[in-house]
C-alpha cells in the first residue's frame, strides 16, 4: 500500500517547492512537483512598451535578472536587426557570468550545505535534517566558509553593481546598448575583487565539495532525472559569432542543434489554461485558473520535442565538454554531478571574466549601431543563468507589446507531467529515491535541492 | 462722435496687465521646464525654474487681489457667470458662426467673456494646487497619492496649462478682432460710447447673400 | 561603551555621514548598542509571500554591520525561509511555535505580495496539521495579529509592487491593504536598500517605531527626492539633457523617474557606495514608490502616457493637438470675419466717417 507523504514548501531556494510523494518500500514510485504561488509577468507586459520588459522580466527571479534582462534585449534586438557591439556582448557576459557565479555560490552554501552538516542552532538556522557523516573539525570548518560565502557573493554583487548600477536587478542592460563603459578604474577595481571571489572558489568552494564528494559518494547515483539536456547557448564571443557554450540538446546523452522552434509549452499540469489543447506555441494566450483540474503547479511545463529536459550547470558543462564533468560520464546525471558542474562552471567563468576584463577597451562605443524597434515583429531571446536556461518570447504590434512569454529555469526543470504522461527532471530524479523515515525524507529533500 | 466711457479702473487694469504677464511668464516657462527642446524659450532650466517659481506666487497673490477688488468695486457684478447668463449663449453662438449678424446687448461683458474670466480663475487655483503638490511633493504626499499620484498631477498640470494657451489666445483674438479701441480701452480705461466690442456685419456685405 | 542616543544613530543612519566615511564608526557604535538592546530579543519572523527572493539578496547584501554579525550578534533572525534547514512543513513547525512563545512580543518582517483572489488560492502557503492548504493571506492575517510589528520589506509587501500591476489577474496588494495602513512599517524598494532594511529594524530595536511619512515609511531614509539630491542635478539646472543612454546629462529625457520618487539613494549608493541606477547612466524607474511599476512605466518615456476611453495618446500630443486646433480655428474664423464683410473695409461704413 503506497503512502502518500506531502513537503511544502520545500525552502531555500529562489521559489518555494510543493512535493508530493507516494512511497512503497522505502521508495519513491511517484512524484509531483510544483510551485504554489502565481509568478508571472505575462499579463502585465500586454500593452507596455516593449523597451520596459527588460526591467520588468527581471523581477522573475531575484537570483537570475542579469539572465532575464540579457534574455529580454535579445529578443527585442533579434526583432530590430542590431547585432551587439563588442563592448555589449563583452559587459552582458561579464554581468552574465557573475550572476551565474553568484547563483552557484548561493546554491551550494545557502541551499545545499544545511543538509550535509549540522549547525549550531540558533538564529534562522533551526533544525536539521540527520544523516550527517562528515567529522565534527571538517563541519565546523564548513560552517566556517559558509560565513564567508556571504562575504563573497556580496563580493559578486558589488561587481555587479560596479557595471550594472545596482544589484539585485541591475540597470546598464538596456535594449541596443549596455548604458554604463567601464572605465579604467572600474576594471582594475574589478579585477582585484575577482581575485578573492576566485580564491574562494577554488580553495574552499572546492574542498568543500570534495568533502562531501568523499562522504556521500552513494550521491552520485541518486537523482538522475532526465537523460535529455538542454543549453540555449551563451557567451557571444567579441569577435567569432559562435558561443562559448553551444546551443544544443541532447536526447539520450546524444548531443544535437537546438532548434528553435521544437520548444513548446505543456501546461497540462499548470494552472493555467489555453484556448486549445494542453501544448502549444510559447506565445499562444493563457489564464491563470488555480483549480484546474489535473493542475499541480504554477510552473509552465517547457519541452523540446515535447519531451521535458534538464537545464542548468550541469546540462551545460555536459554539453560543453568540460573536460571533469565528462569523466564522470552519465554519472553527471545526479545530486553530486549537478553540483560538480556547478563548481566547475565557476572555475571557468572567473577565469573567463578576468579575460574579457583584459578585452575591454574604455573607449569603444558601448551603444549598438543605432537602429530603431519595429512596430511590428516576433522572437525569442535565450540566455543562460545560474539554474538554467531562460527564454523570452515576446512578439510586438503597433511597438507595444502584443504576447509576451518567459520560461525560465523552472519551467524547464520543474516541468509538470506532461500531456504524454512524461515526467519533469525533478519528478523523474526523485523516482525511485529512498526515503529512510517519514519526517526527514532527507534524500528527497537533496535530490530537489540539487537542480 | 460719442463720448469716452470710463470702462476699466485703474486698479483693473494694473491687476490685467500683470496676471497677464505672469500667465504669459509660466506659461513659457512651464512649457520650456516640460520639453526644453521643443520649447527652447529660455537659456537655462535654472532661470527657467526660478521665473516660474516666482510667477506662481504673484499669479495666485494677483488673482486673490483681482478677487477682493471685484468684490469692493462691485464690479463682481458684471463679471460673474451665473446661471441666467447660460440663455445668453445660443445668441453668441450663433453670432460667432456667422449665423446672425449682431450681438445682443448684453451689458458691458457678453456670457462668453464671464465664463472665460471666471473659468481662469478656476484654473489658477487647479493649477495652484496640483502645481504645490508636486513643488513640495512630501507636505501633502497622502492627499496626493488617493488623488492619483504625482505623475498624474503632472499630466494634469501640463493639459490645463493648454486649455491657458487656447482660451488665452482666443481672448486675444477676439480682442484684437474688437479693433484697436478695444485693446486701447485695456491701456486707457476709455472705450466710445454706443461702440460695440466686437465688429457688426451691418452694413450689408456678403453675408447678405447667404 | 556609552549607550548610543537617538540624535547620535539618526545621523549615523544619514546617508551623508555615510558617505563622508563614518561608516566604521556607525558599525562600532551600532553594533555595541545592538548587543545591549538585543538583550530584549525580540525574535523576527520574516515571511516570503509572492516574491522574486530579490529582497533577501538585497538584505545579504548588508556591509555594515556584515551579515554574519547582524545575524549571530545583533537581531534575532528566528525563521527565514532561505535559511531554515528544517525539513518540510512551514506550519507546523518551528515558525508557528515561536509565534505562539513569543505572542505579542515578535516582529513580523514580510517580503513579497499577498494575492488574494480566489480565496488567496494564488499563493499557498503550505498545509495545516490535518493536510488541508493553507493560504498565504490566512497565515499572514493570523501572524500580524500576534506580532508586535509588521514590517513589509520591498515595494510588493509595500504597495503591491511589480506582483499588482495590472491587470493583476492575482488580486495582489500589499501588506497594509490587507491589515490596515497604520499596522504596517514600510520599507518600499524594488529591492530595498539593505541599510534600509536595517536601519529600519535597529531604530525599531533601539528607540521604538520610526518617524514615518504619508506612506508608512520611516522618514530618515525616504525623506528627501532621489531628483533634489542627483549628482546631474546642474545637468537639469542648465537644460542639458541626455538623449541616449551612455550620454552626460540629466535623464529626465530618458524616462528618470527621480522627480517623483523618494529615496536617499544619490548619496548612499548601493552595494557598499559601488554605484547607483543613475550613476549607471540609467534612468531612476522609481521603485521606492506606490505607484510602481504602474504609473511609473514606460521606464523609458518622459511620461507616462494617457489612457482615455478609447484614445491614447501622450499629454504632449494632446497639448500641442490642442494648440493646432486652436490656431487653425481661430485662422478660420478670422477669414469667416472677412468673408462676412465685420472686419475689414465696410461699404456703408464710409459716409458715417
Amino acid at each position: 500500500m503506497p503512502e502518500k507523504l506531502v513537503i511544502h514548501p520545500l525552502n531555500r531556494g529562489t521559489r518555494p517547492v510543493r512535493i508530493e510523494l507516494e512511497t512503497e518500500a522505502g521508495r519513491v514510485v511517484k512524484a509531483k512537483a510544483g510551485t504554489t504561488y502565481y509568478w508571472d509577468f505575462t499579463s502585465s507586459l500586454q500593452g507596455k512598451d516593449p523597451l520596459d520588459a527588460v526591467q520588468l522580466t527581471q523581477r522573475t527571479s531575484g537570483a537570475d535578472f542579469v539572465s532575464h534582462a540579457v534574455a529580454a534585449c535579445r529578443a527585442l534586438e533579434d526583432i530590430a536587426g542590431i547585432k551587439p557591439s563588442g563592448m555589449m556582448k563583452l559587459t552582458r557576459n561579464i554581468l552574465l557570468s557573475l550572476d551565474m557565479v553568484h547563483g552557484h555560490i548561493t546554491h551550494f552554501y545557502q541551499n545545499v550545505l544545511p543538509d550535509y552538516i549540522p549547525y549550531p542552532g540558533g538564529g534562522p538556522f533551526h533544525g536539521g535534517v540527520g544523516d550527517f557523516r562528515l567529522p565534527a573539525d571538517a563541519a565546523g570548518l564548513m560552517l566556517k566558509n559558509m560565513w564567508k560565502s556571504f562575504e563573497i557573493r556580496r563580493l559578486v554583487q558589488k561587481m555587479m553593481a560596479v557595471a550594472g548600477g545596482k544589484a539585485p536587478h541591475i540597470f546598464s542592460v538596456i535594449f541596443g546598448a549596455v548604458t554604463y563603459r567601464l572605465n579604467t578604474s572600474d576594471i582594475v577595481k574589478m579585477a582585484s575583487v575577482l581575485k578573492e571571489i576566485s580564491l574562494f572558489i577554488n580553495n574552499e568552494y572546492s574542498d568543500d565539495l570534495a568533502r562531501i564528494e568523499d562522504t556521500y559518494r552513494e550521491y552520485f547515483q541518486i537523482g538522475a532525472g532526465t537523460s535529455n539536456f538542454l543549453a540555449v547557448g551563451e557567451f557571444p564571443q567579441k569577435e567569432q559569432a559562435d558561443f562559448l557554450i553551444p546551443a544544443k540538446a541532447a536526447m539520450d546523452f546524444i548531443p544535437t542543434d537546438l532548434e528553435k522552434n521544437r520548444i513548446s509549452v505543456d501546461y497540462s499540469g499548470s494552472w493555467f489554461e489555453i484556448q486549445d489543447g494542453q501544448e502549444s506555441s510559447p506565445l499562444t494566450h493563457t489564464t491563470p485558473v488555480p483549480g484546474k483540474p489535473g493542475g499541480y503547479s504554477w510552473v509552465k511545463g517547457a519541452v523540446y520535442d515535447s519531451r521535458p529536459h534538464q537545464v542548468g550547470a550541469m546540462a551545460r558543462m555536459v554539453l560543453a565538454g568540460n573536460p571533469v564533468v565528462a569523466r564522470l560520464g552519465n554519472r553527471a546525471a545526479s545530486v553530486l554531478g549537478r553540483y560538480r558542474a556547478r563548481l566547475e562552471e565557476s572555475r571557468m567563468l572567473v577565469k573567463l571574466i578576468a579575460g574579457w576584463l583584459e578585452q575591454l577597451d574604455p573607449e569603444e562605443n558601448p551603444a549598438a549601431e543605432a537602429a530603431g524597434l519595429p512596430k511590428e515583429g516576433e522572437a525569442v531571446g535565450f540566455a543562460e543563468a545560474s539554474q538554467g536556461s531562460v527564454a523570452h518570447y515576446v512578439s510586438i504590434r503597433k511597438r507595444k507589446i502584443e504576447r509576451y512569454n518567459v520560461l525560465d529555469p523552472f519551467s524547464w526543470n520543474l516541468c509538470p507531467t506532461t500531456r504524454n504522461g512524461l515526467q519533469g527532471p525533478v519528478e523523474q530524479a526523485l523516482v525511485g529515491t529512498a526515503v529512510s523515515g517519514p519526517d526527514v525524507p532527507v534524500e528527497t529533500l537533496r535530490v530537489v535541492r540539487s537542480f | 462722435m460719442a463720448r469716452d466711457l470710463y470702462y476699466h479702473t485703474l486698479p483693473a487694469r494694473i491687476l490685467h496687465w500683470v496676471n497677464a504677464a505672469n500667465i504669459g511668464l509660466l506659461t513659457t516657462t512651464g512649457l520650456y521646464i516640460r520639453d526644453p527642446e521643443t520649447f527652447p524659450f529660455f537659456a537655462g532650466m535654472d532661470i527657467a525654474r526660478k521665473i516660474h517659481f516666482i510667477a506662481m506666487y504673484l499669479i495666485i497673490y494677483g488673482i486673490l487681489i483681482r478677487i477682493y477688488y471685484s468684490y469692493v468695486s462691485q464690479d463682481y457684478r458684471e463679471l460673474l457667470f451665473r446661471i441666467r447668463d447660460i440663455k445668453g449663449f445660443p445668441a453668441l453662438v450663433k453670432y460667432y458662426l456667422f449665423l446672425s449678424k449682431e450681438l445682443p446687448d448684453y451689458g458691458k461683458y457678453n456670457p462668453g467673456q464671464k465664463f472665460l474670466y471666471n473659468l481662469w480663475a478656476v484654473l489658477v487655483f487647479f493649477q495652484a494646487f496640483t502645481g504645490f503638490a508636486l513643488y513640495f511633493p512630501n507636505v501633502s504626499a497622502g492627499l496626493t497619492r488617493m488623488l492619483g499620484g504625482p505623475l498624474l498631477f503632472r499630466q494634469v498640470h501640463f493639459l490645463l496649462t493648454w486649455v491657458f494657451i487656447v482660451t488665452v489666445a482666443l481672448h486675444i483674438y477676439l480682442s484684437f478682432l474688437g479693433g484697436w479701441t478695444v485693446v486701447k480701452s485695456m491701456i486707457t480705461g476709455y472705450f466710445p460710447e454706443g461702440e460695440h466690442m466686437q465688429p457688426s456685419s451691418e452694413p450689408a456685405g456678403i453675408s447678405e447673400k447667404i | 561603551m556609552k549607550p548610543i542616543s537617538r540624535r547620535k544613530f539618526l545621523k549615523l543612519c544619514s546617508a551623508s555621514a555615510l558617505a563622508m566615511g563614518l561608516s566604521q564608526s556607525w558599525a562600532l557604535t551600532v553594533v555595541e548598542a545592538f548587543r545591549k538592546a538585543a538583550a530584549g530579543d525580540p525574535p523576527i519572523l520574516w515571511i516570503q509571500g509572492s516574491a522574486c527572493n530579490g529582497c533577501s539578496g538585497s538584505l545579504l547584501n548588508t556591509a555594515h554591520p556584515g551579515i554574519r554579525e547582524l545575524l549571530t550578534e545583533i537581531i534575532n533572525l528566528s525563521f527565514h525561509p532561505g535559511f531554515s534547514c528544517e525539513a518540510g512543513n512551514l506550519l507546523t513547525g518551528h515558525l508557528t511555535r515561536t509565534a505562539a512563545d513569543h505572542r505579542g512580543k515578535f516582529i513580523l518582517v514580510v517580503e513579497g505580495a499577498i494575492p488574494r483572489a480566489d480565496d488567496g488560492m494564488f499563493n499557498l502557503a503550505g498545509e495545516d496539521s490535518s493536510g488541508r492548504p493553507v493560504a498565504l493571506i490566512s497565515l499572514l492575517k493570523d501572524l500580524s495579529e500576534k506580532a508586535r510589528t509588521v514590517i513589509a520589506v520591498g515595494s510588493c509587501a509595500t504597495f503591491g509592487g511589480v506582483a499588482a500591476a495590472r491587470p493583476n489577474p492575482a488580486d495582489c496588494a500589499g501588506l497594509e491593504t490587507i491589515i490596515g495602513v497604520s499596522k504596517v512599517l514600510n520599507v518600499s524598494g524594488c529591492p530595498p536598500h539593505p541599510d534600509w532594511i536595517v536601519g529600519t529594524l535597529a531604530h525599531l530595536l533601539l528607540f521604538g517605531q520610526p518617524p514615518i511619512d504619508d506612506f508608512g515609511r520611516p522618514k530618515l531614509f525616504y525623506r528627501g527626492l532621489i531628483h533634489d539630491n542627483c549628482p546631474r542635478r546642474q545637468y537639469f539646472d542648465n537644460s542639458i539633457f541626455a538623449r541616449r543612454f551612455g550620454d552626460e546629462g540629466c535623464l529626465l529625457e530618458l524616462g528618470c523617474k527621480g522627480p517623483l520618487t523618494n529615496g536617499d539613494c544619490p548619496t548612499r549608493l548601493w552595494n557598499e557606495a559601488s554605484s547607483w541606477c543613475v550613476g549607471a547612466n540609467a534612468p531612476c524607474i522609481g521603485c521606492t514608490d506606490p505607484s510602481f511599476p504602474d504609473l511609473t512605466m514606460p521606464f523609458f518615456k518622459r511620461m507616462p502616457e494617457i489612457k482615455g476611453p478609447g484614445i491614447t495618446a501622450t499629454a504632449d500630443a494632446i497639448g500641442i493637438g490642442l494648440g493646432a486646433a486652436t490656431a487653425v480655428g481661430l485662422t478660420a474664423h478670422l477669414a469667416g470675419n472677412y468673408l462676412a464683410g465685420r472686419i475689414g473695409k465696410k461699404k456703408g461704413q464710409e459716409d458715417d466717417i
